[in-house]
């Protein structure tokens, strides 16, 4: 084989521009915005110097204040529980993969695959039905439940990847069931109830459509703060906390990461 | 020295349900009462379902207190199941299974004096091997001071002193297979199950693990069952030997007793190797009786057991037991097929009519022996006893 | 052998129940006789899934929902080809980052992508477009294609490559002869999820049209809003039909 016909391998212009293109295409939006909560002028098309005063806006306005706290507190309420759940949940099926676990398998994840509109609208109706009145409760109870699925699944495949004969072993060694599941399968459990639990928050603290539907009026969370604002016009303190938000998933990302390659590790 | 390591008489797990009726200190002053007894044993799988399998058949077995006895059989035929349902792992379908003389059948795994070394260790990969050693003391609730000098004694007997704190995912297979011995002889259990610990591990360590198991079981005084499926492992390390196939106790004897004595085909061919032939009864008297082998003629063995004349049978010859001969001799003769050279002995395969049979000379055609070459016909001898009649 | 506790399978049926009971509780309300979403009493009617079926709102917006749907899915799926086979045949040294960057949108929060994109839409004036739109299912859409064709590509034989293009076949022969027909299967599934994914987006396309182009997800948002319209749950119901039948036939596959 020639060096040219090497070369020609290696160097083709259309497929390198093609990739890079992609990038840029999927990054522009995202960094315009970004660059433009920190202008300094009213403007979110002109550039007139940097500073952060969008940002000292966004902390103090009260109201972004009291969507972002009522959405951690959500998050971090229907994370947690979801997690339970899902623990619950993963336990069975992964036990009993003979008999029922495939039917639950398929069950759990069912609303993985609806579409997030469907189950919005299946969510109200069954408030509206069971007689719930809307408001910060049911906000709270949509989020436990579509939560479940998301914690779930890394718990499931915790527990999957862990030697099924390390309880019989706890057993075998005189530990009750109750003890031999808190000294040997939770601890084991760990890395995947933690990424479970972030993926929940993550989704939780993101959810937009189904909190947007189960909210009623008193009610809000930071994303339908931010919707709120963006119809009565673009700012750049939208700009400003929607850099924000992205900034905290990012970092929950992040740390969900670097736990799993510990726990990998281990 | 190391007697001093365990104590020889272990006392029963403190708060273990499972109370002996024999006090501690016991064991050795009658070392025939019965440590595991299993009665009309019966385990099926998935009862019920089309996928049900029956795993074990009416399994009857008896072991000894003090005994270092092993279930031998090949892959699948149920020695898993059978030590699994002795450590409460799994229920059995029907049946008892008693251990020191009490009915457990119904008893969860952490109630019962027994402690098990799994096929692949289980060791627990969170904690280091000082805790995983120190587990089933603390699960028995165990003053701390205690644990700790257990431990310690633990450590040395299994010469992981150096390995103490350091995590089971660090460590080579040999080293595990030493912590999971230590982990379940720390509680002093009254009966240590072994799933075949030494699979994982190269020849040479394999070997080795050999003696030291024998000798720490004798040094214990704790009564082992050994899962293996290899035949010379179980001739080498047990009192006695009891030869699984297909959920069935085919045999139970001392390794002399399963190798020279087999009672049937399955075990005749499972242990060593064997020719059998097949052959009807021509004559009886007594306690020797006379076989026609078809297009073979006639030999003679002693029986055990009754025959009749007619009656199907067969005979097994060890293959260093089938001596080979000119052919000027009398009686049966065969061609040779085939030989192979062993280096310490000599292989031949022959025919006989429609029989294919294996000869094994130690030393070949030097000193002495004769050797034969593909082609050659040889007169049959047999040593006296060496035949065995099998009757199934 | 997890535990011998029913808790675990008591847990596990109560979060089955939670997450189906909505889903189920759904369908009686789709067949309401009465103008209002509310639980027929009695009396049951298929006026709603009838008015579906009219041409100037429903099916308007299924017929928007699928051309969106189809462009973009056909548009995220040839760029997200493209980017991977660019990858797997270069193998730049910086591969791996350029399909972590390429991966990351991943995690952007969908308001924040809403803004973002209303921002940039804004500023060409493709706010309230079908262009418009597409553009911004295909940004949303084209992490998930990359995931299913560099799958794809991961299991293909180098080889088959270096063998077409010894045989004489130029770089681009090559693509389109054998590399591309060789993960048609990966194509088609990263085809099909963008598929999926467009005709069902709701967070983004709630933000960036509305008025003018008004997708099947905006409808239903709508009429639930403003009018509580029984149709919303008749079209969730169908929906909710289609997705099983999509599992199921998936599992009768495997
Ligand atoms: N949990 C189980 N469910 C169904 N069948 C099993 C199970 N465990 C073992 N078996 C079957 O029972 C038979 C005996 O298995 P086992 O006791 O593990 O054999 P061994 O240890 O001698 O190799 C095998 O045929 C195996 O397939
Ligand atoms: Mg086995």
């Amino acid at each position: 084989m020639s060096t040219a016909r090497l070369r020609d391998l290696r160097v083709f212009p259309g497929f390198g521009l093609l990739s890079v293109g992609c990038v840029v295409f999927l990054y522009a939006p995202i960094v315009v915005l970004a660059i433009y909560s920190f202008n300094d002028g009213r403007s979110v098309t002109r550039w007139a110097g940097f500073s952060l005063r969008w940002y000292q806006t966004v902390f103090a306005n009260q109201n972004i204040q009291t969507a972002a706290m009522n959405s951690v507190v959500i998050a971090v309420i229907a994370a947690s529980v979801a997690t339970v759940f899902a623990l619950g949940a993963a336990i069975a099926t992964v036990n009993g993969k003979k008999g029922g676990g495939e039917g639950a398998y398929v069950v759990l994840t069912f609303p993985l695959m609806v579409p997030e509109i469907v189950t919005a609208v299946a969510s109200l109706v069954f408030f509206v039905a069971v007689g719930i009145s809307l408001g910060f409760a049911t906000i709270l109870i949509a989020h436990i439940v579509f939560c479940i699925p998301f914690a779930y699944l890394p718990i499931k495949a915790r527990l999957e990847s862990m030697d099924a004969t390390l309880p019989s072993a706890a057993a075998d060694l005189y530990a009750s069931p109750a003890k031999g599941f808190l000294r040997i399968t939770l601890p084991l459990l760990v890395p995947g109830l933690v990424s479970g639990w972030l993926l929940a928050f993550i989704i939780s603290l993101d959810d937009f459509i189904i909190t947007a539907l189960v909210a009623g009026p008193g009610a809000t969370t930071l994303p339908l703060h931010i919707y709120g604002m963006l119809r009565l016009g673009m700012t750049p303190e939208v700009n400003a906390i929607s850099t924000l938000m992205l900034a905290a998933s990012t970092v929950l990302v992040l740390i969900s990461g670097l736990l799993g390659q510990a726990g990998r590790k281990h | 020295m190391q007697r001093a390591i365990i104590e020889p008489n272990p006392t029963p797990p403190a708060d273990s349900k499972a109370a002996s009726p024999s006090k501690p200190g016991s064991l050795l002053q009658h070392p025939n009462s019965v440590a595991a007894e299993v009665r009309n044993l019966r385990k099926i799988y998935n009862v019920g379902s089309p996928q049900a399998h029956e795993a074990l058949k009416d399994v009857n077995l008896s072991i000894r207190a003090n005994e270092f006895f092993t279930l031998l059989g090949p892959s699948g035929c149920g020695k898993t199941t059978l030590l699994r349902i002795l450590g409460g792992f799994e229920m059995l379908t029907s049946g008892t299974c008693r251990i020191f003389g009490e009915d457990v059948s119904r008893l969860p795994p952490e109630a019962r004096p027994v402690n098990t070394v799994f096929q692949q260790y289980a060791l627990f990969p969170h904690m280091t091997v000082r805790r995983n050693i120190a587990f089933g003391l603390e699960m028995l609730g165990k003053p701390k001071a205690e644990v700790e000098r257990t431990v310690e004694r633990m450590l040395d007997l299994v010469h992981m002193r150096e390995y103490a704190d350091r995590r089971p995912d660090t460590m080579s297979g040999g080293q595990r297979q030493r912590v999971a011995l230590a982990r379940a002889l720390a509680p002093q259990p009254k009966l240590l199950l072994l799933d075949e610990p030494l699979s994982a591990l190269d020849l040479k360590l394999r070997q080795k693990m050999r003696l030291e198991l024998k000798s720490l079981q004798r040094e214990t005084g704790i009564t082992f069952i050994f899962v293996t499926h290899d035949q010379e492992e179980a001739l080498a390390m047990s009192d006695r030997v009891a030869v699984i196939s297909n959920g069935h106790l085919q045999q139970v004897g001392t390794p002399e007793d399963i190798y020279e004595q087999p009672q049937s085909r399955f075990v005749a061919d499972f242990i060593g190797e064997s020719n059998l032939i097949e052959a009807k009864v021509a004559d009886s008297a007594g306690s020797e009786a006379a076989f026609d082998i078809e297009g073979f003629g006639q030999v003679q063995a002693p029986i055990g057991q009754r025959v009749e004349v007619g009656q199907q049978v067969w005979l097994s010859i060890r293959p260093e037991r089938l001596v080979l001969g000119a052919v000027h001799r009398e009686g049966p003769q065969a061609t040779v097929t085939d030989r192979t050279y062993l280096g310490n002995a000599v292989e031949y395969h022959l025919r006989a009519g429609k029989h294919a049979l294996t000869a094994r000379s130690p030393r070949g055609g030097l000193r002495g022996r004769q050797d034969f070459a593909p082609g050659d016909a040889v007169s049959l001898g047999f040593e006296p006893g060496s035949i065995k009649v099998l009757l199934s | 052998m997890f535990g011998r506790s029913r808790l675990g399978g008591f847990f596990a049926g109560l979060a089955g129940l939670f997450l189906l009971l909505p889903l189920v509780a759904v369908i009686p309300f789709s067949f309401t006789p009465k103008r209002f979403l509310s639980m027929p009493d009695g009396e049951y009617s298929l006026r709603h899934y009838l008015a579906i079926f009219d041409p100037d709102t429903w099916l308007a917006s299924i017929g928007t929902s699928t051309l969106v749907a189809i462009l973009s899915s056909v548009i995220a799926t040839a760029l997200a080809a493209a980017f991977s086979i660019g990858i797997w045949l270069r193998r730049p040294a910086s591969g791996r980052f350029l399909i972590g960057l390429v991966l990351l949108p991943i995690i952007v929060p969908p308001v924040t992508s809403a803004v973002a994109l209303y921002f940039l839409l804004a500023q060409i004036g493709l706010l309230d477009t079908i262009p418009g739109l597409v553009l911004s299912h295909v940004v949303m859409i084209v992490p998930f294609s990359v995931i299913a064709i560099l799958g794809a590509l991961s299991r293909l034989d180098r080889n088959l490559e270096l063998a077409a293009r010894n045989l004489g076949a130029s770089q681009l022969q090559s693509i389109f002869r054998v590399i591309l027909p060789n993960i048609r299967f990966g194509l088609f599934a990263a085809w099909f999820v963008s598929l999926v994914m467009s005709w069902e987006e709701s967070s983004v396309t709630l933000f960036v049209s509305g008025v003018n182009v008004i997708t099947l997800p905006k409808r239903i948002w709508d009429n639930l809003r403003l009018d509580l319209d029984p149709a919303v749950a008749a079209i969730s119901v169908i929906m909710i039909v289609a997705t099983t039948l999509v599992i199921l036939l998936r599992k009768s596959e495997t």
